[in-house]
């Protein structure tokens, strides 16, 4: 407790007009569709991708409506079924939180699959656009996370330890927000820029795709081992979490759709 | 398509602007225009020779331009991608061509984007909206029914004077109407303005001079395959095609195709100004048979079974004939200054 670093106090709520609040957790999710959505036009006017920026242009609301939709339903079957069913209204609590990341990424690909097949587009030459631009968001999503002072870290006695006011426990802990930011943002956007820039991946239809499954599950388990599991869950079996446990299947999955690209010529 | 009726009557170059190329309604935003199920159909999509003797002429001019590698083969409007991927498989008997090779396709449409990334995977392309996004470098450029759906200004001389040709509405109905020129009059040459009916294309004059200077500064060369005639005619071309049949151009905007005459002269001068040599225009089948298209189909015909091989004689008919695309279609080749003759274009300067 002594050594903690103060929990940088920032009200999680930006601004009240009248009945309204924006709060940093919304202006996240704003900012990081708008943001990706611009750096994924750019990408697309390289001409690597047979994608138009119009196309993009056309994609925003799929994706916006694949990620809100997905992302509750994701929360909701994944991480706290008894108490919504128990409380069926709460659904559409969304200002109290709850977005489950692997419900949006399935919300988004079945945006993707449904726009692709509308459009007779080729999945992967939409989705290789759309993972090299996702950790934008989920950068801007990590940092939202830790200004709500949620999902924060295990405890800890490193020199940067704090204390989040939302934790009963009053424990100096990881802020594990951060760290899963910079890795499941920075890191893995830097991985999938050199990779469409320096080595043109996108020529490659499947391999951004691939690497972003791949290098999201593996920074997501080891972000976890910094996370305290979600109250209601607790810890899975042999130490795991759920976040872990889901992200198994995206691990196998990236590394089965780069696997088969490499073997193409 | 709602345009003309909230702000007025448009220019026919308008017209055919918003019917082929916006982004909703547009007529190559939508669909697949190619083919025998479309709505017209081109030389590529009837023979694979079409393709392969335009890949054998690239692969020749390569050599003439001492093998610059890397070196960027562009082709605008490609379609499927067949004429490409007919002649990059002919090109193949030279490695060192595909090795040196980026490709270049300047495409709009995104489902012809698609067809395209399916015909030419292995060749790793890379899509411009237009050939200004192509960056600079020693080029071979291929363009066949390209500059045909490029806007059209039409004028007549009536008995008020020199009129621009507009389309309007009335209800439901468009029709033509005439106005004031405006200012891509200045474009005609004296021989168009002797009347009674002339046609310019400011985008394809624009596009040749682009393609002209580029390859003054970068070198390359330019085949630009279409159909029109040879010299500027007076007169007006504006066509439209829906399922192989002539349809009022009118009658549903976006449903058809639109295209207009090449005037293949105007195309060379205004190459020719901005720095490039012009040579041609050929008609197509004189070309065709100048590169070895006759041996290219005896050679198919060898080991052909007596089905292909009545394919492959009506191909040949098709691209030769006169009455069929042999000499309606034409061929403009453009070089840099001081590349030798391109091949076929002998005594066609």
């Amino acid at each position: 407790m002594l050594f903690a670093l103060p929990f940088p106090n920032i009200d999680p709520v930006l601004v009240e007009i009248g009945p309204f609040a924006i709060r940093w957790y919304a202006l996240a999710y704003v900012v990081g569709i708008l943001l990706g959505w611009r750096y994924a036009r750019g990408l697309a006017a390289r001409g690597d991708s047979p994608l138009t920026p119009l196309l993009l242009d056309d994609f925003v609301t799929w994706a916006v409506i694949g990620i809100v939709l997905g992302g509750r339903i994701g929360y909701i079957l994944f991480y706290d079924l008894p108490h919504y069913l128990a409380e069926p209204l709460q659904i559409f609590a969304l200002w109290h939180g709850g977005m489950s990341f692997h419900g949006g990424l399935l919300g988004v690909i079945a945006a993707m699959v449904l726009f692709a097949r509308r459009r007779k587009l080729r999945f992967f030459h939409l989705a290789d656009l759309v993972a090299a631009a996702a950790p934008i968001g989920l950068f801007l999503g990590r940092l939202a996370n830790f200004v709500n002072g949620e999902l924060y870290g295990r405890p800890t006695d490193l020199p940067w330890a704090m204390v989040f006011p939302r934790d009963p426990a009053q424990l100096p802990r990881h802020p594990s927000q951060l760290y899963e930011a910079g890795m499941e943002g920075i890191l893995l956007f830097i991985v999938l820029f050199i990779a469409a820039r320096r080595f043109r991946a996108l020529r490659r239809p499947g391999l951004e795709s691939g690497l972003f499954l791949c290098g999201y599950a593996l920074c997501r388990i080891v972000g976890e081992l910094f996370r305290e599991p979600d109250v209601q869950i607790g810890f899975l079996p042999g130490g795991t979490t759920m976040g872990q446990l889901l992200s198994l299947p995206m691990l196998a999955i990236g590394f089965a759709i780069v696997w088969r690209v490499r073997r193409k010529p | 398509m709602r345009r003309i009726a909230l702000a007025g009557p448009i220019t026919v170059a308008e017209f055919m602007a918003e019917t082929l190329g916006h982004p909703v309604h547009g007529y190559y935003q939508r669909r697949d225009p190619l083919g025998r199920a479309g709505d017209f159909i081109t030389a590529p999509e009837i023979s694979q020779m079409f393709g392969e003797l335009i890949g054998l002429w690239c692969v020749e001019v390569w050599h003439l331009m001492g093998r610059p590698d890397p070196y960027r083969l562009v082709e605008l409007g490609p379609g499927r991608g067949t004429l490409m991927s007919d002649a990059l498989r002919a090109a193949r008997i030279r490695p060192a061509f595909a090795a040196a090779m980026r490709l270049h396709l300047v495409e709009t449409s995104p489902y012809l984007r698609e067809r395209q990334a399916a015909a030419l995977s292995g060749h790793h392309p890379q899509w411009h909206a237009s050939f200004a996004e192509v960056p600079d470098g020693p080029m071979l450029l291929v363009a066949n029914e390209f500059f045909d759906a490029l806007p059209v200004h039409q004028f007549e001389l009536r008995p008020e004077g020199w009129r621009e040709r507009v389309v309007a509405s009335e209800g439901d109905s468009l029709f033509f109407a005439w106005t004031e020129p405006g200012p891509s009059f200045a474009l005609l040459s004296d021989r168009q303005r002797r009347g009674p009916q002339a046609e310019v294309s400011p985008a394809a004059l624009g596009l040749a001079s682009e393609i002209g200077r580029r390859l003054a500064r970068c070198g390359g060369a330019a085949l630009v395959i279409d159909y029109g005639p040879g010299r500027s005619l007076p007169g007006e071309s504006l066509q439209a095609v829906r399922r192989h049949v002539p349809v009022d151009p009118l009658a549903e905007p976006g449903e058809a195709d639109l295209s207009a005459h090449v005037d293949f002269a105007a195309l060379a001068r205004a190459a020719e100004a901005a720095g490039a040599l012009a040579y041609g225009p050929l008609p197509q089948g004189e070309l065709l048979l100048r590169l070895g298209l006759a041996a290219r189909a005896e050679s198919l015909l060898a080991r052909a079974t007596p089905e292909q091989a009545r394919e492959i004689a009506a191909a040949r008919r098709r691209l030769l004939d006169a009455r069929e695309m042999g000499t309606l279609f034409k061929a403009l080749a453009l070089t840099a200054p001081g590349l030798p003759i391109p091949p076929g274009f002998a005594e066609a300067r």
